[in-house]
């Protein structure tokens, strides 16, 4: 943590945005490491969820902004100074994958992960994307290429599932109480006695799920069931963690608040990680992945990291009422490549985008544009 | 926590929330709460089979109460894998600590053995109730002193005459089968067999064991035996004692070189005070026979008839079974008990330890294989040695078979059935080469020396399959399941 963490704290406080300040609170008191300050964090996150139950996003008592503020300080004299730096977790080097029960095939693949690192990989449905994600995990045997786990010495393939956390898309049903699954989790990353106790109660209100920590698997959401799986395997300690689809089964805000929770507890120095997700949102993913990588067909057709040396030309998605011919005619002095999925046109131009962008308002009625010139999501036509 | 699970008190509430989040080997077998369960259960099924058993006398429900505890035990057993044993710290690739494969095993064969033993309790407290309210001495000094009691009060009807049966012995010799342990026997039975009463030929190998049973004979020659027998003086009796040399039942022999051959006059009185002492003491109705309108002569008969004698030797039977049901004749028991537990045990930890797919495969793998080498075994028309041979064969195949497991890069279904089989064989692996070598004995000195005592190899056998599973869960069938499990898929 920095002091800018303390003034970002600090500022969302001032600016109500409170669900936010208390998550930071929280991985703010978890980094320092004290049991004390975590307790105290627990129970003023507590605070706030209790209020926000009962007086449904009235505003907080005065007290709760003392308690904060007073807490923020107290972090922020103990708070060690080494913050987290980046460490190489994982070097993959043109893996590959053939099925012998399929055509499909992966083509080789090569990427590098460091710890508080997210890398985003995106594509169509059976393009591969699994696949990719099952490799990495552990969990499928590569047919070529190598993988190797930089923090690792010598593993065998138990150190590696121990080492790597992978949550699939169909999350296995969890038997017995949510809550002691959270503490057998904790139990096996070698977390005993109180610090079990303390890091259970910790994850609980860290993802909002205190409320529903007494209840079962079959009483709670789909969207829970995630959260609590991500609980759970925080809980681990891995030092890799793969999702996939993990945003399908979350509603908007809670895709928002998990994304960016991950890239907070990513980054944090109680557990730094690095993070391999696989989503059809990419806004969202886009917005918080350090590295995107585009797979068709079971090739990497794009990686954001090479865009500025591969990216040539400018993409523009917009939303407008009028027809193809129309907007052909405002840019027939250029030779573009225009595109209709259905909702949105798609330009790709060698102008840039602001002139393109302002071509377009100037022109016709326009009720929405983003500019997707360095986005995968250009590839999805 | 969840703290919602009925019947368990705080005290172990806490118990199984300290040891969740201290030792979750531990707590994921769950013994403790099985411990719990087991122990309440065994109070009231102990209370309840002392209400119903109380009357040591009466036929015994002991296998009614006992059919209704397996199926209680198999119920629990159930509850235990199903809702007990869901946390899976090996497959959850949790820290695993240098004894926790070892740990795992011992606590999953004692909570087996904790279910295992359940059906037992009825037998024991039958046998408790049976050995506090009566000893065996008592019964047996009771059993005598109410044939003699019967046999003076009726003294006037029981027959004093012995009958005398006349044998005339025969040669008998046996040869062996060529390439074989098969005998064959020649009887030279005289031709001038006699056909007068009671009169009989006999074998000499016959003669033995006839001569084991007599009261008393006269040898006329090598050839001519009479062989006397007393009459029936005993009217109750038991089987469980007549082969106690401590516990001595009078014969009708000893009853009557007690009793009638130098017979004095008793107190008649006194002596029917006694009988009827008796009756009070092992008499109940339930154990009466029906006689009816029965009006055999036998005298015998009207013995038991006048005394409740029939009622008074099942009272007595009971009560000598009772005894001796659970506490003594224990070795077959115990080996019941040991192997049932083992092989529970042993499914559970390989269960735990493999993925669903290779445990049922598995299973099927040892039934097919065990119908092909019995068929083959048949065929052949092989002994009993090519039955060990062939496991034995099968043992080493399967161990290479998994020790390949340490090269391998996907994991692999038949590797995987391969190490099951070996983790659950290998208690038995030394009863094989036992088995083997008692079996050669057998066929090459069979007659030169028939008198080896082969238990004692097969208890050291026993004890020297479980010592060397335990000795190698750790260094090898834990690293074998470790590497194999977490191998990725092909």
């Amino acid at each position: 943590m920095t002091n800018s963490f303390a003034n970002d704290i600090q500022s969302y406080l001032q600016h109500d945005d409170v669900a936010l300040a208390v998550r930071r609170m929280l991985d703010a008191a978890l980094d320092t490491g004290k049991t004390d300050l975590i307790t105290r964090a627990i129970s003023w996150s507590k605070s706030y969820h209790q209020q926000e139950a009962e007086t449904l996003f009235t505003k907080m008592p005065p007290q709760f902004y003392d308690d904060g503020t007073q807490l923020l300080i107290a972090i922020q004299s103990v708070q060690p100074d080494n913050v987290h730096t980046s460490k190489a977790l994982l070097e993959v080097s043109n893996i590959t994958k053939q099925y012998s029960n399929s055509s499909f095939s992966l083509k080789p693949i090569s990427l590098k992960l460091n710890t508080g690192k997210v890398l985003g990989v995106v594509g169509e449905n059976g393009n591969g994307k699994t696949t990719l994600l099952r490799m990495l995990g552990g969990q499928l045997a590569i047919n070529g290429g190598s993988i190797k786990y930089c923090l690792l010495k010598n593993p065998d393939e138990y150190a590696i599932k121990n080492h790597v956390a992978f949550i699939p898309q169909r999350i296995p049903k969890w038997y017995g109480g949510l809550k002691d699954n959270l503490h057998f989790s904790a139990s096996l990353a070698g977390i005993y006695g109180a610090e079990n106790e303390l890091m259970v109660s910790f994850m609980l209100e860290r993802l909002n799920l205190t409320a529903y920590a007494h209840l079962n698997w079959d009483s709670i959401s789909s969207g829970y069931r995630t959260r609590f799986e991500i609980a759970r395997v925080l809980l681990q300690k891995p030092q890799l963690l793969i999702l996939d689809e993990p945003l399908a089964n979350l509603d908007i805000k809670a895709q928002q608040t998990i994304l960016t929770d991950l890239i907070y507890m990513a980054k944090g120095i109680h557990n730094p990680m690095g993070i391999v997700l696989s989503s059809q949102q990419l806004h969202e993913v886009e917005k918080v992945a350090d590295t995107v990588i585009f797979i068709k067909q079971g090739q990497c057709m794009f990686s954001s990291n090479d865009a500025a040396t591969t990216i040539t030309n400018t993409a523009i998605e917009f939303e407008t009422s009028v027809t193809r011919d129309v907007i052909l005619a405002i840019f027939a002095d250029k030779s573009i490549d225009l595109h209709y999925n259905g909702g949105f046109y798609t330009i790709v131009t060698s102008d840039t985008a602001e002139s393109t962008i302002k071509k377009l308002v100037d022109n016709i009625s326009i009720s929405y544009f983003r500019d997707i010139t360095y986005s995968t999501k250009r590839f999805f036509n | 926590m969840n703290s919602d699970r009925p019947f368990v008190p705080n005290f172990l509430q806490k118990f199984d929330k300290k040891l969740l989040i201290t030792n979750p080997t531990v707590w994921s077998v769950r013994t403790h709460l099985v411990l719990y369960f087991v122990l309440l259960f065994t109070i009231v099924i102990s209370l309840f089979c002392a209400a119903l058993l109380q009357d040591a006398r009466a036929d015994n429900s002991v296998a009614t109460i006992t059919s209704f505890v397996i199926m209680i035990a198999i119920i629990g057993f159930i509850i235990w894998l199903k809702y007990l044993l869901r946390f899976n710290v090996f497959k959850r690739f949790g820290k695993w600590h240098s004894a926790d494969g070892l740990v795992t095993y011992l606590l999953i064969f004692f909570t087996t053995l904790l279910f295992t033993f359940l059906p037992f309790i009825p037998s024991i407290v039958q046998s408790t109730i049976a050995n506090v309210t009566y000893t065996s001495q008592e019964l047996v000094n009771d059993i005598n002193e109410i044939n003699s009691t019967a046999n003076l009060l009726e003294y006037d009807k029981i027959p004093k005459k012995w009958t005398a049966d006349t044998f005339y012995i025969f040669k008998s010799t046996y040869t062996v089968k060529p390439n074989s342990t098969d005998t064959i026997w020649q009887y030279n039975v005289p031709i001038n067999t006699t056909d007068k009463a009671n009169n009989f030929n006999i074998s000499d190998k016959d003669l033995e064991e006839k001569l084991l049973y007599t009261d008393s004979l006269i040898k006329i020659n090598d050839s001519n035996y009479i062989l006397y027998k007393a009459p029936q003086y005993a009217y109750v009796s038991s089987y469980r004692f007549l082969e106690n040399d401590k516990l001595k039942i009078l014969s009708n022999k000893e009853l009557y070189n007690a009793v009638i051959k130098n017979y004095v006059k008793p107190n008649r009185e006194q002596l029917l005070q006694r009988m009827a002492f008796f009756k009070s003491k092992y008499f109940l109705k339930d154990n009466e026979y029906d006689y009816g309108s029965n009006t055999d002569n036998d005298y015998a008969n009207a013995i038991v008839k006048t005394y409740s004698l029939y009622s008074i030797d099942r009272g007595i039977n009971n009560v000598a079974e009772a005894q001796s049901w659970f506490f003594r004749d224990k070795i077959w028991l115990i080996n019941l008990l040991f192997y049932f537990t083992l092989s529970l045990s042993l499914l559970v930890f390989i269960f735990r330890h493999s993925t669903t797919k290779t445990f049922f495969l598995s299973i099927l793998t040892a039934v097919i294989l065990s119908i092909l080498s019995a068929l083959f075994v048949v065929i052949t028309s092989k002994n009993e040695s090519a039955i060990f041979i062939t496991m034995f064969v099968y043992y080493v195949l399967f161990t290479v078979l998994a020790l390949t497991i340490f090269n391998s890069t996907t994991k692999s279904l038949v590797q995987g059935i391969s190490l099951n089989l070996i983790v659950f064989f290998t208690p038995i692996l030394p009863l094989l080469c036992v088995g083997y070598y008692v079996q050669c004995i057998y066929e090459y000195n069979e007659f030169k020396n028939n008198n080896i005592n082969t238990s004692l190899y097969y208890i050291c056998a026993e004890v020297v399959g479980f010592v060397l599973l335990l000795i190698l869960i750790e260094p090898l069938f834990k690293k074998l399941y470790r590497k194999w499990y977490a191998l990725p898929e092909a």
